[in-house]
């Protein structure tokens, strides 16, 4: 009787394994997929080179030195008052400045940005004396922003004790404006000769009288 | 991930994964290799996040259910893919017909056990897991399974011991 049942086990047991093989995949079938999943794997992994760890290491390499350099140009540019009208840089810094402006929300706020600008364009304008039209340029955009922070004060800033404190940073600014001008003047002389025409205008933006030839050539 | 890692991934899963498959479209051999082939396709792109936590062939495993699942809902067939299908109308019925006897006597035993029983004999006997690889699918201990499946073949012993007694 046990042995009649151990028969059967195993009997069972032969006909499920017969039964699994009539479900195996056909080798032909194996090699097929594996040749198609190696094609895929390869077009996948191996053949971009970005994919490879080598590669992706690089490129974030590369890209944390690219941050860093424009990071570090872009602070250089918006520091130094080297960079001004002319140079590489200039646009980068202008673009920086306008970014800043857009912050300014506030009339106050608006005229503080302006009066920054223009101190920033008198030190510019300090750094280049040696080179006067350009020097010139760059004081007339510090007028431009004497101009915008002047708008501000006179149409929009309303708070009297903020008038009253603006005034007083306006009238410290003006005396360093006038001393900055008077630099310039020594050498915008040679551009009055050169170009009469812009200097006149330069004049009147900056509503001063040219002086007697044997006075300071501008007079603030 | 190494090319050789996901080789020896399909290797070891191919077979079983074929036969979970195939006796769950009817045998039809041709559909099959379709659905393993865009099963193993799919394995390969989510690779990459597979979880180690669970093993690679209850992963698979559940791959290849998931995807059968979409295959029968775009056909819009109802099937429980945790349980087998033998028999086959049209073409593929007809070549199961003409199958040996003791085959048919063993699928006919089959389908009078329950159908957790038949899982269970299935997993172990026809689609090769181990009893770990099966408590990892089904979330009980190896010992419970074994013990279960042992049970259940006793009980099919019986089935098909009385129909050749018949």
């Amino acid at each position: 009787m046990h042995g009649k049942t151990q028969n059967i086990m195993f009997w069972l047991k032969r006909q499920l394994r017969a039964l699994r093989r009539t479900a195996n995949p056909s080798r032909e079938f194996e090699a097929a997929l594996w040749s198609k999943l190696s094609n895929e794997f390869d077009a996948r992994h191996t053949t971009s080179p970005v994919h490879r760890p080598m590669w992706k290491f690089a490129t974030v390499g590369v890209c944390a030195l690219a941050l860093f350099v424009s990071t570090g140009m872009g602070v250089y540019a918006y520091e130094s008052p080297d960079v001004s009208v002319g140079h590489p840089l200039f646009g980068l810094k202008r673009g920086i400045e306008q970014v800043e402006g857009q912050f300014a929300r506030t009339p106050e706020d608006r005229a503080r940005f302006h009066q920054r600008m223009m101190n920033r364009r008198m030190e510019e304008a300090e750094r280049h004396l040696a080179r006067p039209a350009r020097a010139v340029r760059i004081l007339e955009m510090a007028a431009d922003e004497l101009d915008m922070s002047l708008q501000e004060f006179t149409g929009n800033l309303r708070d009297p004790a903020v008038r009253e404190q603006m005034l007083d940073e306006l009238a410290a600014e003006n005396e360093r404006y006038a001393e900055v001008i008077e630099r310039v003047g020594e050498h915008v002389r040679e551009f009055r000769r050169e170009k009469p025409e812009e200097f006149r205008e330069l004049i009147q933006r900056f509503r001063v009288q040219p002086p007697p030839s044997d006075e300071p050539l501008i007079q603030y | 991930m190494e090319k050789r890692d996901f080789e020896q991934f399909y290797r070891e899963n191919l077979d079983r994964i074929f036969r979970y498959v195939f006796f769950r479209v009817g045998r039809n051999r041709s559909v099959a290799e379709d659905l393993v082939s865009e099963i193993f396709m799919k394995a390969l792109q989510k690779f990459e996040t597979y979880d180690p936590t669970i093993s690679k062939s209850a992963w698979i495993y559940r791959i290849a259910h998931n995807h059968l699942a979409n295959y029968f809902r775009d056909r819009k067939e109802q099937v429980d893919l945790d349980d087998v299908m033998f028999t086959l109308e049209g073409e593929h019925g007809v070549v199961s017909m003409e199958r040996r006897g003791d085959e048919l006597k063993v699928e006919a035993a089959m389908m009078k056990l329950s159908a957790q029983e038949r899982r269970l004999v299935t997993l172990k006997h026809l689609e090769g897991y181990s009893y770990q690889e099966m408590s990892e699918m089904l979330g009980k201990t190896p010992d419970a399974l074994k013990v279960a499946t042992h049970r259940c073949m006793a009980k099919l012993k019986t089935l098909c011991s009385g129909s050749s007694d018949n």
